[in-house]
């Protein structure tokens, strides 16, 4: 049976795409991509929606069916984003309801899902399907703050939360902070992602787990990306 | 006129409601412990000093704030030291990365680990097995090779 895992946080520029997108990939899942402005995962991919004459996600939701996965070669498969998901008047329970049925006739072990910033109807939805809820958070205070937010709404999602671009000194009391969250709350905190400063100039489209031999410079990144994953697949299981 | 003409008052109420959860998480997992203590900062207690097994680097990659067990074994312990003056090391990459990959696990583990308390139990378990002559020894050992005495010549 298909496990579904959203990635999702109240705030932008947390690495929810760069996550998914690798997530996606060490899984051997489908990512389903909720985003609809410019700088998503399916423009990452290499997907141009203003090529194509459909919209394979919304069309598959407008019209009860399921979509039919891009093929990623050295990246994971993709339902590809729209703008008009901006417009598209989703509900929550259409989301959650679609999903679990294409999860179930994907036949793939996983899926994962990339959503749009802040608690929009998809991104509801997404959670309330998901199995694991990934919730990438950087140890700063506005992101912490959006986090301290979520998790008082959704304290009974199965969260995880993942600190990324984590400083090579992080701040103690941001650090304090965290914890006291996720122990308030009741959350699993996941392995670290550190910061790279050169990740945002990465132009290559596949993954960079798929990159092999991996870079030297690379490597310890991909490490911490297989332990999320890791991390994922092992959820609940203690 | 209407006391609320904009209906301020309506969306208040309304706000925004999340569907439930269609698998709920599972009661008991690893959130961190209750009864474990705060952040210990280094820095800020001079009467501490890391453990003789600082978090090994693989710690990175698998560490959760499991339980209070396993935290404790990452949490160095305390030993009282002196401090002495600022110090400029150069260090090199190899170090570095080690320093670095110490400093992720001890975030993990709830750990404000500084690399001046990492470089400090080094000196002290390297001081435990060579006194200064050792150390003396071993560089005019290096200087010999050459036949002189400083920086070689480039």
């Amino acid at each position: 049976m298909s496990k579904i895992v959203t990635v999702a946080a109240y705030k932008g520029g947390v690495g929810k795409t760069t996550l998914a997108l690798e997530l996606a990939y060490v899984l051997r899942a489908p990512l389903v991509d909720f985003e609809w402005d410019s700088g998503g995962a399916s423009r990452r991919w290499g997907y141009r929606h203003e090529r194509s004459t459909t919209r394979p996600l919304l069309d598959a939701l407008a019209h009860p069916r399921t979509p039919k996965p891009l093929v990623g070669h050295r990246k994971a498969d993709l339902v590809p984003g729209h703008p008009d998901l901006s417009d598209a008047a989703l509900s929550a329970e259409n989301v959650a309801t679609g999903l679990g049925k294409w999860a179930a006739e994907w036949e793939r072990p996983w899926v994962v899902v990339d959503t749009h910033p802040g608690g929009f109807a998809s991104t509801l939805g997404a959670m309330a399907a998901a199995d694991v809820v990934v919730v990438p958070t950087p140890l700063r205070s506005g992101e912490l703050d959006a986090l301290d937010g979520m998790l008082a709404e959704a304290s009974d999602y199965p969260l995880l939360i993942v600190p990324t671009m984590v400083p090579r000194s992080p701040s103690a009391s941001l650090n304090r902070r965290l914890w006291e969250m996720a122990r308030r709350y009741d959350i699993p905190l996941g392995p670290v992602v550190s910061w790279y400063a050169d990740l945002g100039e990465r132009q290559q489209r596949i993954a960079l787990t798929a990159t092999e031999p991996t870079p030297a410079r690379w490597s310890r990144y991909v490490d911490e990306l297989r332990a999320v994953a890791e991390a994922v697949r092992s959820y609940g299981d203690e | 006129m209407t006391s609320d003409p904009a209906g301020i008052e309506t969306l208040r109420v309304v706000g925004r409601s999340l569907p439930p959860p269609q698998k709920p998480k599972k009661r008991g997992h690893q959130a961190p412990n209750s009864e474990e203590t705060p952040v210990v900062d280094v820095r800020e207690e001079p009467q501490q000093a890391p453990s003789p097994e600082p978090p090994a680097a693989s710690a990175v990659a698998t560490a959760r704030p499991t339980s209070q067990g396993s935290a404790a074994k990452q949490r160095p312990a305390t030993a009282a030291f002196d401090k002495g003056p600022a110090k400029t090391i150069y260090s090199d990459t190899r170090i570095d990365d080690f320093l670095h990959q110490v400093r992720v696990g001890a975030t993990v583990a709830r750990l404000d680990l500084t690399h001046s308390a990492v470089w400090r139990l080094a000196m002290h378990e390297f001081m435990e097995r060579h006194p200064p002559a050792d150390v003396v020894h071993h560089f005019t050992q290096d200087a010999s090779k050459t036949g002189q005495i400083g920086r070689p010549k480039r």
